[in-house]
C-alpha cells in the first residue's frame, strides 16, 4: 500500500499510534460482540427449566453484557482518539512540508503557479487525508475481523443453521461485489470527472459574469455551466436508476436472515425435537448476523477514501516535481560588485524558443544600466536572471568575478535588492513591514529610510502612525503608498546591487512623482540594472541595452543610440508621440 | 410544516415535498425491516411453550412460516424500491435546481460585486456545499428522521405492551439526548475555535505565497516557517481538544444507550422470577434491547456531519439573500446625457465615498474625471452604469432614473473599457464577437484592426481562430486591452466608460492602443477616468474629485489658469515627463 507508506512519513513520532488504533479497534469489535454471547447464555439458562433459573447468574451475565458493551465503546473511542492524533499530525505536517518545499523553490516557480492554486493544494489537500486515516483505516480491522469471527462462531455453534445463514451472506456479498465492481468503478470515475468539470465551469462562469452583463451574452459561459449541471444530474440519475433493483435487493437481503433461519430451524426441530437448543441458537444467530451488513457497508467507502487520500498526497508531493531548489557549490562571498553576463541563454521550461539568447554585457560597480525593448523581448527575463529567479541554460552570470552558482543564496540575497511592480506588504504594522528589510535597524535609520522613500507625509496622516496595521481595521494603503513603503524597506536593506522594474503600477500623478523621487534615493551610488518603460527616465544612464527577441540589438548611451538611428531611435519617436496624445471627441491621430 | 422544512433546510417547494416523502418512505422501510422482529415474535409465541412441553407440537409448521416470510419479503421489497426512488432519484433534481438558481442569482448581483477577489472562491465553496448537501440529503437526513420516528414508535408500542420492561429499556433515550443537547452547545464553541485557527493557518500560507519575493529577498525563509509552524501547532492543539470533546460526548451518549440493555435484563429477570411477566415477553425485550438502538447509534456517528449541515445551509442561504438589482426593461432615452444629482454613496454605510456630487456629462462630449487616488473618480464612473446602487440622490440618463432600469437593459447602452479584462477559453474571434453576437467575421476583424489587434493576432499560429486558454492566459496585458477595445468598438454603444490607464498599461504599444481608443470614443458620451493630465487637455469638461467631493469643474484651459488642484497636478506632471 504505497499511499499508506507515504502518509506514514508525515506522522512524525506518532507512527506507532496507527497500528495501535487498528489493534484497539479490532479488539473493540470483538468486545462489542460479547454482549450477544451473554444474552445467548441468559436464554440458555432461562430455557433450562420452566420457572427455575438462577437469578444471580442472569444478573452476572447482565452486568457482563453491560461491561463488554461499554468496554467496546470505550476501546473504540480510544482507538479513534489514537487514529485522530495520527491523522491530525499528518494534516499539519503535510502542510508544513509542502510549504517548506515550495518556499525553497527558485522564484521563477511562482510565475507558473498562482498563489491561490498552490495554497489550495497545500491547504485543502492536507484535509482530505483525514477521513481515511482517522476513521476508515481503524475501522478496516473490524470490517475484516467481524465477518470472520462471526462466520466461525456461526459454523461452530450449529453448522446446520450456519449453512442456512450463508445463503443471504453469499447473495448480498455478490450483489455488493457486482455494484462495486467494474461498472461501479467506472461510474466513480465518471462521477468525479463530471463533478470537477461542473465546478470548473462554475468558476469560469462567475469570472465571466461581468462580461456577460456588459455585453448581454448569456450564451457562452452560462450555457456551458448549465450543460455541465444537467450532464451531471443526468449521469447521477441514470446511475441511481440503474442501481435501483440491486440496491433494493441488497437492503432487503441483509435484513432478512430471520426469514430463512426460522423455517430452517423448524425443519431441524422437526428432525431432532430439540426445541430449547435450536431456539437458543437461533436467537444468537439473529443477533449476530446483522453485523455482516454493517461490515460490507463500511468496506464500500474504504476504497473511495483511500483513492481520495492517495490523490491528495500525490498532488501535494508533485507540486514541485518539475523544479529543483537552487544548488550552490562553493558558498563564496561577494567582495566586488561588478556584474558580467557571458553568452547567457535561457528558455522557459516547456518551450523551445530562447527567451534570452546569447546575451553578454558587463557593468562596473556603481554603474546604471537600463534594459529596453518591446514586450516579449526578454528584458524582464534578463533582469530576473541576476537574482537567480531561474537557472540559466548556457553561459554564466558573475558578480565580482564569482559565478552565481558559487554564491550562497543568503549571500546573494544580502547583496541584491529587487524592486518589482508586484511588491506586497505583510498584514502587520507598518513598522514591522519596514523593519523586514533590516531586523537590527535603529529607529533613526528607519526614520531616515521613510523620509527618503517619501513616506512621511502619508504616515503622519494615519491615526496610529507607524503602528498602523495594514489590512486590519479597514486600513488600506493606495498602490503608490504601498510601493513607497516597499521602497523604504529596500532603502533600509541597503544592498549594493539593485534590480529594478521602473514601471509604476498605475498611480495618480502625485504618487508617481513621489515614487520617482524615492527610486532616485534608493539607487544613489548603487549598481543598478533596471527595466525601463518610460524612455524619458533613462536618458542619463551609463548604458542602455536594447533587446529584441532575446538578443541584444543595440547598446550605448542615449545619445549614442539616437545617433545610430536604429530600433531605439524609433522607440524614442513613438514615445514622444504617445505622451502628446489627448482624449477628445475629434480623433487626433 | 412544509414551509418550515423548506426554510430550515433551504429547499425549494418541490424539494421540501420530496424530502417529506423521502423521510416518510424511509420510516416505512425501517418499519418493514422491523417485520423480521414481529415475524420472530410470532415464531417464539408459537414455539416457546414446546420448550418445556416437547410433546405438544406447535400448530404452525415450516410451511406456514416459509409462506409468511415470502409474503413479508414481497411487501418489503416493494417498500424498499419505493424508498429508494423517493430519496435517491429526487434529490438530484433538487440539487440541480439549487445550482441553477445559484447561477441565476449570481448573474443578478450588482456588477461591482465581481470586482471582489474571493468570489470565485465563494462559488467553489458553494458548489462543494451543494454536493455535500446532496449526499447528506440522500443518505443521512432522511435516515435521521426515520430513525427518530422509528424509535419513538417502537418505544410507544413496547411501553404499552409492558410498561415496566418498556421503561427499563427506554429510559436511556432521554438521558442520551440530553447529553447531546448539552454537547452541541459546547461543541459550538470548540468548532468556532478550530475554524478560526484553521483560517489563521490558511491566511498565513496565502500570505507567505503572496510575499514570497520579499521573504526570499530578505533571507527570511526560516523565520517564516517558524511562524507557520507555530500556527499549525496551535491549530493541531485546538483540533485535538475539539475532537476529543465531541468524542467524549458522543461515546458517553452511546454508552448510556448500552445501559438500557443491562437494566432490561436485570429488571426482566426479577419480574420473570416473580411471575409478573412470561418468558415470551421477556425474550422479546431481550432481543429488542440488543438491537433497537442500532439506528440511533448510526445517527450519533454521523452527528458531526449533521451539525455541520447547518453551516452549509447557512452559507447557501446567505448567498440566496444577497440583494439583487432589478428594474424595468423599458429604456428608450431621447438622448444620452448623464446627470448626477446630489449623489451620495458608501460601500458599507460608514464611509461616504461619494459625498453629494452634481455634474452633467453631455452626449457627444468627453468628460474627464480626475483627482488623487481614493478621491472617488472610479467609483463615480461605475455608478453611472449602476455597478452599485447609490444611497441617495439620482443618476439620470436621458432624463430617466437609472435605479429603476434593469441593469442588463441599461448596460446595453454602455461600452466599458477598464483595466481588468475577462477573456474566455475560446478563439480570439469569438472573444471579440462577445461585443456583438450577430456580427459577421468580417465585422469582427474590422473592429480588431481598428483596435490594433491585427499585428499580434497575425503572429499566432491559428490567427483569429487561435484558442487563447483559460482567461486568455497566453496573452500579454496590452494584447488583452486591445481585445477589450475591439469588443467595445464592435458593440458601438452610445456611452463609453473608459479608464485611461488602459491606454498606458502596455507602454510598448501605447500609441497603438491610443489610436484604438480615439476611434472608439468618437462622437459618444464619454466618461473617462483620467490619470495623465496632458491627456485630458482637449476634453470638453474636467471634473476634479477629491475626498468624494467635486472641488473644481470646467474646461481644462479654464482650470489650468485657476491655480487650483487641477493646475497643480498638471504642473507636477509636466515637470515629471521629460
Amino acid at each position: 500500500m504505497g499511499t499508506l507508506k507515504k502518509l506514514q512519513k508525515y506522522m512524525e513520532g506518532r507512527k506507532i499510534l496507527l497500528p495501535g488504533a487498528i489493534i484497539l479497534s479490532a479488539i473493540s469489535t470483538l468486545t462489542g460482540m460479547l454482549p450477544f454471547i451473554f444474552i445467548w447464555l441468559i436464554v440458555k439458562e432461562l430455557f433450562a427449566s420452566q420457572n427455575e433459573f438462577s437469578l444471580g447468574l442472569v444478573n452476572t451475565y447482565a452486568w457482563a453484557a453491560l461491561a463488554t458493551a461499554v468496554g467496546g465503546v470505550i476501546l473504540y473511542f480510544v482507538a479513534l482518539s489514537l487514529s485522530h492524533l495520527a491523522a491530525f499530525r499528518v494534516e499539519v505536517t503535510m502542510r508544513r512540508k509542502a510549504m517548506e518545499r515550495v518556499i525553497s523553490m527558485p522564484l521563477g516557480f511562482f510565475d507558473n503557479n498562482t498563489s491561490g492554486k498552490i495554497r489550495k493544494i497545500i491547504d485543502e489537500d492536507a484535509s482530505i487525508t483525514h477521513t481515511f486515516l482517522a476513521h476508515q483505516l481503524p475501522d478496516l480491522a473490524g470490517t475484516i475481523l467481524m465477518p470472520l469471527v462471526s462466520l466461525t462462531l456461526i459454523l461452530v455453534v450449529d453448522w446446520q443453521l450456519g449453512l442456512a445463514c450463508l445463503i443471504p451472506i453469499v447473495v448480498s456479498t455478490a450483489l455488493m461485489g457486482f455494484m462495486m465492481g467494474k461498472k461501479g468503478q467506472h461510474f466513480m470515475k465518471q462521477y468525479m470527472t463530471s463533478l470537477e468539470e461542473m465546478n470548473n465551469e462554475a468558476v469560469e462562469y462567475v469570472r465571466g459574469i461581468p462580461v456577460v452583463k456588459v455585453f448581454q451574452q448569456t450564451v457562452f459561459s452560462f450555457k456551458s455551466f448549465y450543460n455541465s449541471i444537467i450532464r451531471y444530474k443526468e449521469m447521477v440519475s441514470s446511475y441511481t436508476h440503474m442501481w435501483e433493483k440491486p440496491m433494493s435487493a441488497y437492503t432487503e437481503i441483509i435484513h432478512s436472515f430471520a426469514y430463512i433461519l426460522i423455517p430452517f430451524s423448524i425443519l431441524i426441530i422437526g428432525k431432532t425435537g430439540d426445541y430449547a437448543g435450536i431456539i437458543t441458537n437461533l436467537l444468537l444467530y439473529l443477533l449476530v448476523t446483522p453485523v455482516f451488513a454493517q461490515s460490507i457497508m463500511k468496506s464500500m467507502y474504504l476504497n473511495q477514501a483511500l483513492g481520495q487520500a492517495s490523490e491528495a498526497i500525490n498532488r501535494s508531493e508533485n507540486l514541485t516535481k518539475d523544479y529543483k531548489p537552487l544548488a550552490t557549490s562553493n558558498k563564496r562571498e561577494i567582495s566586488n560588485h561588478d556584474i558580467t553576463f557571458e553568452a547567457v541563454s535561457f528558455a522557459y521550461p516547456g518551450t523551445d524558443k530562447k527567451a534570452v539568447d546569447n546575451v553578454s554585457f558587463s557593468m562596473k560597480k556603481g554603474q546604471k544600466f537600463a534594459l529596453v525593448g518591446p514586450s516579449g523581448s526578454g528584458k524582464t527575463t534578463v533582469a530576473r536572471l541576476l537574482p537567480r529567479f531561474r537557472e540559466i541554460d548556457k553561459g554564466s552570470i558573475k558578480i565580482g568575478g564569482i559565478d552565481l552558482n558559487e554564491i550562497g543564496q543568503d549571500e546573494l540575497m544580502k547583496n541584491i535588492s529587487f524592486v518589482f511592480q508586484n511588491t506586497k506588504l505583510f498584514r502587520r504594522s507598518l513598522l514591522e513591514n519596514i523593519k523586514y528589510g533590516n531586523e537590527n535597524a535603529s529607529m533613526q535609520d528607519i526614520k531616515k529610510a521613510l523620509e527618503l522613500a517619501q513616506c512621511n507625509e502619508f504616515i503622519s496622516r494615519l491615526p496610529n502612525g507607524l503602528e498602523t496595521k495594514i489590512g486590519v481595521d479597514g486600513t488600506y494603503l493606495s498602490g503608490g503608498e504601498q510601493q513607497r513603503i516597499a521602497l523604504a524597506r529596500a532603502i533600509l536593506k541597503d544592498a549594493p546591487i539593485i534590480v529594478l522594474d521602473e514601471a509604476t503600477a498605475f498611480a495618480d500623478p502625485e504618487n508617481e512623482h513621489l515614487i520617482h523621487k524615492a527610486l532616485q534615493k534608493l539607487t544613489e551610488g548603487k549598481t543598478v540594472l533596471m527595466i525601463a518603460h518610460r524612455l524619458s527616465s533613462i536618458t542619463d544612464v551609463d548604458s542602455i541595452i536594447v533587446l529584441n527577441d532575446g538578443k541584444i540589438a543595440e547598446q550605448g548611451t542615449h545619445q549614442q543610440l539616437l545617433a545610430q538611428n536604429g530600433i531605439y531611435t524609433k522607440m524614442w519617436r513613438e514615445y514622444q508621440k504617445s505622451i502628446k496624445w489627448t482624449i477628445s471627441k475629434e480623433s487626433v491621430c | 410544516m412544509l414551509n418550515y422544512i423548506q426554510r430550515r433546510l433551504a429547499l425549494s417547494k418541490k424539494g421540501a415535498k420530496d424530502f417529506v416523502k423521502g423521510t416518510f418512505w424511509t420510516t416505512i422501510l425501517n418499519i418493514a425491516i422491523m417485520f423480521t422482529a414481529f415475524y420472530t415474535f410470532i415464531f417464539l409465541k408459537e414455539y416457546i411453550p414446546s420448550i418445556f412441553a416437547p410433546d405438544i407440537a406447535p400448530a404452525k409448521g415450516a410451511g406456514y412460516f416459509a409462506l409468511l416470510a415470502l409474503a413479508l419479503l414481497v411487501v418489503s421489497w416493494i417498500i424498499a424500491v419505493i424508498q429508494y426512488r423517493s430519496t435517491f432519484s429526487t434529490i438530484y433534481d433538487e440539487s440541480a435546481n439549487r445550482r441553477l438558481n445559484l447561477a441565476e442569482k449570481l448573474r443578478k448581483l450588482p456588477l461591482a460585486f465581481f470586482g471582489e477577489k474571493n468570489l470565485s472562491d465563494l462559488t467553489s465553496t458553494i458548489m462543494a456545499d451543494s454536493t455535500d448537501l446532496e449526499h447528506t440529503f440522500s443518505h443521512a437526513v432522511p435516515q435521521l428522521f426515520a430513525s427518530i420516528i422509528g424509535v419513538i414508535l417502537i418505544a410507544i408500542g413496547m411501553i404499552s405492551y409492558n410498561w415496566q420492561l418498556g421503561l427499563a429499556l427506554f429510559w436511556v433515550v432521554p438521558v442520551a439526548t440530553l447529553i447531546l443537547v448539552i454537547s452541541k452547545k459546547k461543541q459550538g464553541r470548540g468548532n468556532k475555535n478550530i475554524y478560526e485557527k484553521k483560517r489563521e493557518v490558511t491566511q498565513e500560507i496565502q500570505e507567505g505565497l503572496e510575499t514570497i519575493q520579499e521573504i526570499k529577498s530578505y533571507n527570511n525563509e526560516a523565520k517564516y516557517m517558524a511562524g507557520l509552524s507555530k500556527k499549525l501547532d496551535d491549530y493541531e492543539k485546538n483540533l485535538i481538544k475539539g475532537e476529543l470533546l465531541t468524542g467524549v460526548f458522543v461515546n458517553g451518549a452511546q454508552s448510556v444507550l448500552k445501559l438500557g440493555l443491562a437494566t432490561v435484563i436485570i429488571a426482566g429477570a426479577s419480574l420473570y422470577a416473580a411471575g409478573k411477566v412470561d418468558l415470551f415477553t421477556y425474550l422479546i425485550f431481550l432481543v429488542l434491547g440488543a438491537k433497537v438502538f442500532d439506528p440511533v447509534n448510526e445517527v450519533f456517528n454521523n452527528l458531526a456531519a449533521l451539525f455541520y449541515l447547518d453551516i452549509r445551509i447557512n452559507r447557501v442561504r446567505e448567498m440566496e439573500n444577497l440583494p439583487i438589482q432589478s428594474g424595468t426593461t423599458e429604456f428608450n432615452p431621447t438622448n444620452y446625457n448623464i446627470e448626477f444629482r446630489n449623489v451620495i454613496f458608501s460601500y458599507d454605510n460608514d464611509n461616504q465615498v461619494i459625498q453629494g456630487i452634481n455634474f452633467v456629462a453631455n452626449q457627444g462630449e468627453v468628460t474627464a474625471l480626475v483627482g488623487p487616488s481614493g478621491g472617488g473618480k472610479t467609483t463615480a464612473a461605475k455608478l453611472a452604469a449602476r455597478f452599485w446602487d447609490i444611497d441617495s440622490g439620482e443618476i439620470l440618463i436621458g432624463g430617466q432614473d437609472i435605479s429603476k432600469i434593469d441593469p442588463e437593459t441599461l448596460l446595453k447602452h454602455f461600452s466599458v473599457v477598464f483595466q481588468d479584462v475577462t477573456l474566455f477559453n475560446a478563439s480570439i474571434l469569438d472573444n471579440i464577437r462577445i461585443g456583438r453576437q450577430d456580427a459577421t467575421d468580417h465585422q469582427v476583424i474590422e473592429a480588431a484592426k481598428l483596435a490594433q489587434c491585427d499585428e499580434f493576432v497575425s503572429q499566432l499560429h491559428d490567427g483569429y481562430k487561435t484558442i487563447i486558454g483559460e482567461n486568455g492566459d497566453t496573452l500579454s496585458g496590452g494584447e488583452r486591452q486591445r481585445i477589450s477595445i475591439a469588443r467595445a468598438l464592435l458593440k458601438d454603444a452610445p456611452i463609453i466608460l473608459l479608464d485611461e490607464a488602459t491606454a498606458s498599461l502596455d507602454v510598448e504599444n501605447e500609441t497603438k492602443i491610443q489610436r484604438g481608443i480615439s476611434e472608439l470614443i468618437r462622437n459618444k458620451t464619454v466618461l473617462v477616468i483620467a490619470h495623465r493630465m496632458r491627456t485630458v487637455s482637449n476634453a470638453d469638461q474636467v471634473v476634479v474629485l477629491k475626498d468624494g467631493k467635486i472641488v473644481e469643474s470646467g474646461r481644462p484651459q479654464e482650470l489650468r489658469s485657476r491655480d487650483g488642484v487641477f493646475a497643480k497636478m498638471v504642473n507636477r506632471q509636466l515637470a515629471e515627463v521629460i
